[in-house]
């Protein structure tokens, strides 16, 4: 057997290969090599060649499908990858909830009060493309979801960017944009295509939409009761109001499936997608910028939140990671 | 993945084999990158639908073969089977269509010169003919395979 003189190409080509995880490396790099060169042909160093960027962008792909789990990742990639699809089946399924919250809300002060503009109604609209991306990845079709989720992450960005002046645009709209673009991420990175999407009955998928009245039944009678107590009698209301509204309501609901998913041993992609979930509410919920005088009932509330938040994350994390199938070779 | 499959009906190959082959059944139209060549074998690997033939080494650099398994046959032959069905039935409703006369269905349009599309460029090849050739190469690629190794694919 001769071995070849070592080109630049070839040298560029396993530098380009790099983006792999070592694991995949170690079964597949002699091979994929072998075939980009026998592609390119030999070309003399002289000519500097490089890698088409195309090929590039393939490999790239490639990587990110094997770390999260395509077929011939190690097991522990594929509890990352599994991970990956639970952050984003819950930050689908949260913008969906917030969505048909928004909807409702809309209608009942449609109602109750006065009409609302025409922007407000087109938005609350243009944000309903999350429950269809919702119900569409939940039914297995994920490239509708996903095109749905992308008009759901475009509409809500776009709230979010004209709702208020630029100066008082600040470290909550910063944590809603995160929350925002690492959902999206998640549901295009995460299922890839060698991933089989689960088809969950109708049943399953509409069900849980059922929780976006929880909020409004909660609220509302604390509103009419703060709207009808002088506003010096009301400031008790309102450290309750902080927790009976999505947000709030989503944090006990990361803290109960927290300590249930520990107590019950889930897998550690429940345990992780859990602590991102966490991850991403705490920041949304901490008090950043925002002065204790300015909002008493506020401002303390997001420091319990965002402790407790803590707490969870971490016990979620360390089980999580601990309980990871440790690194071995893919084998075809 | 068809077309991959389909590249490894009549013997083993290897990667750019492979990529070769895919290239030449599709009359250039599919141009496999390495990387997603590598993430479709995984994906077939996974299914059993191809397996690990041999490994050589050429030139210092190293070649594994794949060559299609039984399971990706059965599952090559299904494939074959739906899209031949599909372009039949195109061609059927085309056939009654050229019988009934096109212009009917459009009588306000404009008369185009015969053989050439509405943006006047010549027209390629239907799609349901594309597919009815594939489909019709792969089961005739899938029988010869059958009949050299004397059982059913």
């Amino acid at each position: 057997m001769t071995e070849p003189d070592p080109v630049l190409l070839e040298q560029r080509y396993r530098a380009v290969l790099r983006l792999l995880p070592a694991s995949y490396r170690a079964e597949r790099e002699d091979e994929m090599v072998a075939a980009f060169m026998e592609m390119s042909g030999e070309v003399p160093d002289e000519r500097g060649p490089r890698p088409r960027w195309d090929e590039i962008a393939s490999v790239a792909a490639l990587a990110v499908r094997v770390r999260l789990g395509a077929p011939g990742a190690e097991p522990r990639l594929v509890a990352w990858g599994e991970a990956v699809r639970l952050v984003a089946l819950l930050g689908v399924g949260f913008q969906a909830l917030i969505s048909l919250y928004s909807l409702l809300s809309l209608g009942a002060a449609a109602l109750l009060v006065e009409p609302p503009s025409a922007r407000h109604i087109a938005t609350t609209m243009a944000n309903c493309a999350w429950i269809a991306a919702y119900l569409a990845v939940m039914r297995g079709h994920v490239r509708r979801a996903k095109a749905a989720a992308l008009v759901g992450c475009g509409s809500s960005l776009y709230v979010l960017a004209t709702g208020l002046p630029v100066e008082f645009l600040g470290w909550s709209e910063a944590a809603v944009a995160l929350i925002l673009v690492t959902t999206m991420l998640a549901l295009l990175a995460g299922f890839h295509r060698g991933v089989q999407p689960a088809r969950r009955p109708w049943g399953r998928a509409v069900a849980p939409l059922a929780v976006a009245v929880l909020p409004l039944t909660l609220e509302a009678p604390l509103i009419a009761l703060m709207n009808a107590m002088p506003p010096a009698d009301s400031e008790g209301l309102m450290w309750a109001a902080f927790w009976l509204g999505p947000e709030g309501l989503a944090i006990l609901a990361v803290l109960v499936a927290g300590a249930v998913a520990l107590t019950r041993r889930r897998s550690p992609s429940v345990l992780l997608a859990l602590a991102t979930a966490g991850m991403l509410l705490a920041a949304y919920r901490l008090p950043v910028g925002l002065p204790l005088e300015f909002n008493q009932p506020l401002w303390v509330t997001g420091v319990v939140q965002c402790g407790m938040l803590a707490v969870m994350v971490s016990l979620l994390l360390v089980t999580g990671i601990r309980a990871l199938p440790a690194g071995r070779p893919a084998s075809l | 993945m068809f077309l991959a499959l389909t590249a490894l009906v009549d013997e083993p190959r290897h990667g750019y084999g492979i990529v070769q082959e895919v290239d030449r059944l599709s009359g250039g139209r599919v141009q496999l990158k390495i990387g997603s060549l590598y993430g479709v074998l995984d994906r077939l690997a996974a299914d059993g639908l191809v397996g690990l033939d041999r490994e050589e080494v050429q030139q210092g650099r190293l070649r594994r073969y794949y060559r299609l398994t039984d399971d990706g046959a059965r599952a090559l032959a299904a494939e074959a089977a739906r899209l031949a069905a599909n372009a039949e039935v195109a061609t059927a409703r085309l056939r009654a269509r050229a019988d009934t006369g096109p212009e009917t269905a459009a009588p306000e349009s404009a008369p185009r010169e015969r053989g050439r599309s509405s943006t006047g460029r010549a027209p390629s090849t239907r799609p349901a003919t594309a597919l009815a050739v594939l489909a019709c190469t792969a089961l005739t690629a899938l029988a010869a395979r059958a009949a050299a190794d004397g059982g059913v694919a």
